[in-house]
Parts: C-alpha cells; sequence; structure tokens
C-alpha cells in the first residue's frame, strides 16, 4: 500500500468514528489525513513523470520539491470543466483536450481540501462537525477514483508538469 | 443559466450611498412608475405595462425605514457575495431540472482571504445532520449525493467567471443554532 493510500485508510478510520462520541481532534486530524492522502497520490505521480526512480530515492527526492501553493495555483487553473485552457499557464502550453470532467473535479477537491486542511491544523477558533471528515474524506476518496480515470488522458502530463515547473514557466 | 438575475434579494445587506451602515433588503417588488408619459389624447393601443423594481430596506442600526426605493438607481452598493447569492437563489428554483437538496436549510457566505491569500468567497451550505446520521454513522450515499450537489453548485459558480476564488462546502445546521444560543 503506498504512502498515499495508507493517508486515506486513516482519514476513513477516524471519520468513521461514532459522530456521537468523536473528538475536535479526530475530525481534524481526518480532514488533514484526507489532503495528504491526495497530496502524496499526485506528487508520487508528479515524480513518477519527471524523475527516473534509479538511483534509488531520487524520485522519492523529486517529491520534496512540490510546493503547496503552486499546486493549489495550478488546481485553479485546472477546476472548470470543458475549459479549453488552463488558465494562467503560458499561451504555448496547449490542452490537447478540454478539461474532463474527472480532472476539474480532482482540482476543485485539491483547493478544498487544502483550505479545509489548513484551518484544520490552525485554526482553533473553528468548530469542526463530523460531517466536515465525512464530506472531506469521500471527496478524497473520489479523487482516487477520479485519477485512475484521468491518469491515461492526454491532459495528465500538462497537469502534473504544471504541478511542479508552472510556477518557472512564466520566467 | 438562462434565468440568472442579479437583482436584490430579500434578506441581503447593502450599503446605500450617502447613508451611514447597513441596510437589510425587507422586500423586492415591481410596480408601474408613479408618472405616466400618455396624455388624454393619445389614440392607438394601449402602451405595454411598464414595471420597475423598487425595494424596501431597513437600516441594521437605527431601524430607519426606506420605502420604495428605486432598486437601479446605482445607489445600492451590495458586497462581493452578491453574484454568489444570486446564484444560489437561482439554484433554489431548480431550474433546467436540477434539485435543491431539501435537507438543506441554509447558507452562509463570506468574502475574505484563503490561507494563501486569494481573494475568495466562503459559501456553506447548513443541513440537518439528522438527516444524514443513523447510530453515529453518516450514510455514505446520501454523503456522495451532498458533495454531488455542492461540486454542481461549485461548477456553476466557476462559470460566472468571479474575480474571487469560491469554495463550497457543507457545515451542520445544529452549528449555527449553537452559536446564536
Amino acid at each position: 500500500m503506498s504512502l498515499a493510500e495508507e493517508l486515506l485508510a486513516h482519514a476513513r478510520f477516524l471519520a468513521n468514528l461514532d459522530q456521537r462520541t468523536t473528538s475536535q481532534a479526530n475530525i481534524r486530524r481526518a480532514i488533514s489525513a484526507a489532503y495528504y492522502a491526495v497530496f502524496h497520490l499526485l506528487a508520487a505521480e508528479v515524480a513518477s513523470q519527471v524523475s527516473p526512480d534509479i538511483p534509488a530515492g531520487l524520485r522519492e527526492r523529486t517529491q520534496r520539491a512540490l510546493d503547496h501553493k503552486q499546486m493549489l495555483k495550478v488546481a485553479k487553473a485546472f477546476s472548470q470543466a470543458g475549459a479549453r485552457r488552463a488558465k494562467d499557464l503560458p499561451d504555448d502550453i496547449v490542452l490537447p483536450d478540454s478539461v474532463s470532467q474527472e480532472l476539474a473535479s480532482i482540482a476543485n477537491i485539491f483547493k478544498e481540501l487544502q483550505e479545509a486542511r489548513h484551518l484544520a491544523d490552525y485554526d482553533v477558533l473553528k468548530q469542526f462537525n463530523p460531517i466536515d471528515a465525512d464530506t472531506l474524506v469521500q471527496k478524497a476518496e473520489k479523487v482516487f477514483k477520479d485519477w485512475k480515470k484521468e491518469k491515461g488522458s492526454n491532459n495528465t502530463p500538462v497537469f502534473l508538469a504544471a504541478l511542479i515547473f508552472g510556477k518557472d514557466w512564466n520566467r | 443559466m438562462g434565468n440568472l438575475s442579479f437583482d436584490p434579494i430579500v434578506g441581503e445587506e447593502v450599503r446605500v450611498l450617502g447613508r451611514q451602515g447597513l441596510y437589510k433588503i425587507v422586500r423586492v417588488y415591481m410596480k408601474p412608475p408613479t408618472k405616466t408619459w400618455r396624455t388624454k389624447g393619445d389614440v392607438g393601443p394601449p402602451l405595454p405595462s411598464l414595471e420597475l423594481m423598487f425595494i424596501d430596506l431597513k437600516s441594521e442600526e437605527s431601524g430607519e425605514v426606506l420605502t420604495d426605493f428605486p432598486a437601479n438607481s446605482g445607489s445600492l452598493k451590495f458586497d462581493e457575495t452578491h453574484p454568489v447569492r444570486c446564484a444560489i437563489e437561482w439554484l433554489k428554483t431548480n431550474p433546467d431540472g436540477r434539485k435543491y437538496p431539501d435537507y438543506i436549510v441554509g447558507y452562509e457566505l463570506e468574502a475574505g482571504n484563503d490561507h494563501a491569500g486569494n481573494p475568495s468567497i466562503f459559501v456553506r451550505f447548513l443541513v440537518d445532520p439528522d438527516y444524514f446520521y443513523e447510530n453515529g454513522q453518516a450514510s455514505q450515499e446520501k454523503i456522495a449525493q451532498l458533495n454531488e450537489f455542492t461540486d454542481e453548485v461549485q461548477q456553476t459558480l466557476l462559470s460566472l467567471g468571479l474575480n474571487r476564488w469560491t469554495y463550497v462546502r457543507a457545515g451542520e445546521a445544529r452549528r449555527a443554532l449553537d452559536v446564536a444560543s
């Protein structure tokens, strides 16, 4: 089981705790784990695309180069289903196909989860409810399902490359 | 989105040019203008009835009421959430065969920045938790339906081409009641 899958399973375990007796800590950790499950899913896919796996550790090291804010920008750029162009990408980077429902959903959920993760980890004023964990963990699970469909699409190489290199494409 | 309108909405807070503080819209209505331009001697078919939109407003601070205020006078200043509110109110009319779920008891809108500093609008649909939980466990099918709805709202908002990012989530209605009590 990959780290991303383990984190997703952990998020699901926490979200499934009895709604009547669960704690803020459980709900917050469920949300955080859901985000990191998706983050590591995408990070591993990016590294797999841009880096060989020999020598050992090179690909894992590549994952460390990913930046959450840059990934958020890319997620926003790919968030509209049917769009022929991803916002903020250089004009010469053309999408082979329009943004699919699956890719738009992945992008939107990533954006949503990152914001929720930030609140869950740092905003002690905010009160979370079990439904926050239930909705967000299920969204993370949807990303994993949608990614299986999207992975072989023509847009995937652009999306993955943008996640790691996008910030330097407009230099 | 043919019937989506950006007219004022009852319950919305606005600012009024030349007046202090926030006003709440308490009524939106159409009526003919007070003046008619037809004179007694005119002949021909009757002019189509021309109606304009008016609103009644109430000050949040002083309680002052403004009536028969022309909605399109340019004196009203809506906040950044206005187009989002309009879109949600439009969705509540079940347009294009879409269904606004019965278990949603309200919604909250907030304009602000997200954690990365991007100007954003946060939408939170308040739901009745009793609909989703039984013996402490959520129905995954119902959660999926709720997520599908919030995804649809997100796509609707994206199609408006707003300058702000939008975050659409669900929350428990009980939370709002707890805060109120």
